[in-house]
């Protein structure tokens, strides 16, 4: 019995040694840099080339003023949202946090971000009401609440290949007035091999939903509920199958497999898979970085007969704070320096830097913004639909994961045309409907 | 005349310890760490399945509101129950008999057989993740080498992954990838069946088919019945695949249940639906346990 009681003993020993050792160890170093600052965690998802432009604006900011410190933290997209609420639930999230996923609607019903009018002084809030343009408004604020400051907005537009289209006997100042001269168009560009494949494609539209504001529609009603079905959604369906068919939805999924990623030198229109390409803003930037001498131009999506111009579908990129922040004045101060509020020359620098769009004329206005417009003409034609009142936001609301969710099956599906454009709209309606009383029944309508 | 009951206990518990405390000190990290981060998410799922939570909020209780929504008004559970259904019928069976006609094949004594045996088992041990994104390149409908190859001979392959009829069925094919695991189990379970039962079936003039009927098969049932249980567990699990290949699509033709549930977990932030969904999951999988358990008695052969 004495052999198995000295075992145990050197086991205990043994354990408390390396606790011990566990608490004696030196801390890991800490994250914040500056002594005497109140630190600001920033979440956020750029990678890649993205992210030394993000660093430098957190340092811009540490060196503008002497109260907070910056941290930022790359999270990769895939998990971040799923890491976000783990860290809120567990009350230790980022003072910050830059989202690009449609889920402002979400967050905020459910409690997770704070309304920014509660940190905002009435000057803050009425000057950013004042100046803010239209679409910037309609992404920030939720059910009469400012919830977000938009970072950075992406607006499509159309950018055509010159070669091609001189191939045609076009050129920038001959471009198509109404969509259906773009089909047109589109028609005479597209290239198949001997075998009847795809090879380039004069226009491919991507999703029902980039087309809708062109059709008049919208996807949220004043009100700012989710406004599903309507005659314009359908229509711009519609159109969006016609141009399948006329491709052939076969020939056209087996297009699409063999485009590579869409970013840097693989991008659709410097690779010259297309000849026009319906993207945003940013692509500027990058059609500038990877492919310098890229003979191209960009002008606003043409409407359909009867549609509306200067109108684009838009995406935001979203900064909020989290409800359990440890530093929401701090956080307030990092976003409002971000987006140029209190200095629109920093505001500029940090805009034209990502080649996002501003939030207000004034930071348009800044010499820096304006020199990056000077130096990239292909950027100005996306400022000036910025104060187009044809902008249109993506279904918002606390279902809005799910709406967007059977979105994407709605494009699905009218890719491969296994249902017919109205069919699929119905279905969207239906599911959305179904899952909206649902919703209700289990107390979170 | 007996002891007093507390002191016998007393001393019961002391001799225990003393025969059992350092094999429990020595499990400790996993038991505490099985009991933190398993036993009580598992029992508290539980509660949570009978609640509205968000994750942000507190629980509400909803009673069997869950359930019964689940049941009745949620076409995409029913849909992503099938979708999953249909895969494990079709995917347990096929890496079942693949597993077993591998097992048999480098089972020959031949020169090379455990260079053979490492090629076979290799691909299973790639992380799921990377084998996600070498199958999403294979089965590229145009650039591809699965079309490529199927071009050389004539056929025009399908769009494997992005099409509604064929993204099922390819990630059930894309199961055989993994084959290499289970035919290393039953290279072990044919290993271990005697080798009188083979010189008897000599002896009584049985054929290499008839011995690899009456005398391999029965003798591997055992471990076909562990594969089978194995298998099937892990395809009512099936997520990453999915989740990294085709994201539940196309049209949710590939969303298998464990991809709608972190939907709805992680997504829509219906976490006490999740947790129900859950629960279903588990009666499932045991369900289909016990029946593969109660059927054994007919199949398995335990016996020597």
């Amino acid at each position: 019995m004495e052999g198995r009681r000295l075992p145990l003993k050197s086991v205990f020993g043994i354990a408390l040694a390396v606790v011990a050792l566990i608490v004696l160890l030196p801390p890991p170093a800490p994250l914040a840099k500056i002594p005497n600052r109140k630190p600001v965690y920033f979440w956020h998802m750029w990678s890649g080339e993205w992210q030394p432009i993000v660093e430098g604006i957190c340092q811009r900011f540490n060196a503008s003023q002497t109260q907070y410190e910056v941290i930022p933290l790359q999270i990769p997209s895939a998990g971040a949202d799923s890491k976000f609420l783990v860290s809120a639930a567990g009350g230790v999230s980022p003072d910050v946090v830059s989202q690009m996923h449609p889920v402002l609607g979400m967050w905020s019903d459910r409690g997770l971000i704070r309304p920014l009018d509660e940190l905002m002084t009435p000057a803050e809030r009425e000057a950013y009401v004042r100046e803010a343009f239209p679409i910037m408004k309609k992404h920030a604020i939720y059910h009469g609440h400012i919830m977000a400051l938009i970072a950075g907005v992406d607006v499509n537009a159309c950018y055509y290949r010159l070669d091609h289209l001189k191939e045609i006997g076009l050129d920038a100042q001959h471009l198509p007035k109404t969509l259906e001269e773009l089909v047109e168009v589109a028609k005479k560009l597209d290239r198949y091999d001997k075998d009847g494949r795809l090879q380039r494609v004069g226009f491919l539209p991507q999703t029902f939903q980039d087309f809708v504001p062109s059709f008049g529609g919208a996807f949220n009603d004043a009100a700012g509920n989710p406004l599903l079905g309507t005659p314009q959604q359908r229509a711009a369906n519609r159109w969006v199958v016609s141009q399948y068919k006329r491709l052939g939805f076969d020939k056209v999924t087996r297009f699409l497999s063999t485009q590579a990623a869409d970013v840097g030198i693989t991008a659709p229109i410097i690779a010259g898979n297309y000849s026009i390409w319906l993207d945003g803003q940013w692509r500027v930037k990058q059609t500038h970085d990877f492919a310098p001498n890229l003979q191209y131009c960009v002008a606003p999506l043409p409407p359909p007969v009867g549609g509306r111009p200067f109108a684009s579908n838009t995406a935001a990129n979203f900064l909020v704070i989290p409800r359990a922040s440890r530093n929401p004045e701090g956080a307030l101060a990092f976003m409002k320096y971000w987006i140029g509020m209190d200095d629109p020359e920093a505001g500029g620098h940090n805009q034209e830097q990502m080649s996002w769009l501003p939030y207000c004329q004034r930071v348009a206005n800044a010499h820096s913004y304006q020199k990056f417009l000077r130096e990239n003409p292909n950027f100005k034609p996306f400022l000036d639909m910025m104060s187009s009142p044809n902008l249109e936001i993506p279904p918002t609301g606390p279902n809005q994961s799910f709406i967007m969710d059977e979105m994407q099956k709605v494009g699905e599906s009218t890719a491969r045309g296994t249902k017919t454009a109205d069919q699929a709209i119905d279905d969207l309606v239906a599911a959305v409907k179904v899952e909206d009383k649902r919703q209700q029944r289990l107390g979170h309508g | 005349m007996t002891t007093p009951a507390p002191s016998t206990l007393g001393s019961r518990v002391r001799r225990f310890w003393r025969q059992n405390g350092a094999g429990f000190l020595f499990i400790s990290p996993w038991l505490i760490g099985f009991t933190l981060f398993m036993g009580w998410p598992f029992l508290r799922s539980v509660y949570l399945s009978f609640t509205s939570y968000d994750i942000v909020s507190p629980p509400h209780w909803i009673g069997t509101a869950n359930y019964s929504s689940l049941l009745h008004d949620d076409p995409l559970f029913w849909k992503s129950l099938w979708v999953t259904f249909r895969y494990a019928l079709v995917a347990v069976p096929l890496t079942t008999v693949v597993g077993i006609a591998l097992a048999l094949l480098l089972n020959v004594e031949v020169r090379g057989q455990a260079i053979f045996r490492t090629i076979f088992f290799l691909p299973s041990i790639v992380p799921s993740v990377a084998t996600s994104v070498l199958f999403v390149w294979l089965l590229n409908p145009e650039l591809g080498l699965v079309n490529g190859l199927l071009r050389a001979v004539g056929i025009e392959g399908p769009a494997w992954l992005t099409d509604t009829t064929w993204a099922p069925w390819s990630l059930a094919l894309m199961s055989l990838w993994g084959v290499g695991g289970s035919m290393v189990i039953y290279l072990a379970g044919l290993k271990d069946i005697p080798t009188h039962l083979y010189e008897a079936a000599r002896l009584d003039g049985a054929n290499a088919r008839q011995s690899l009927r009456h005398v391999t098969l029965p003798m591997l049932t055992p471990v076909i019945f562990f594969n089978v249980v194995m298998g099937v567990i892990g395809a009512f699990q099936y997520f990453t695949q999915a989740y990294v290949m085709t994201k539940g699509g196309p049209e949710g033709s590939t969303t298998f249940y464990a991809l709608y549930l972190f939907q709805r977990a992680w997504q829509y932030l219906d976490m006490g639906y999740a947790s129900a969904m859950a629960w279903i999951l588990f009666i499932v999988v045991t369900s289909v346990t016990a029946v593969l358990f109660t059927s054994q008695k007919k199949w398995v052969h335990f016996g020597r």
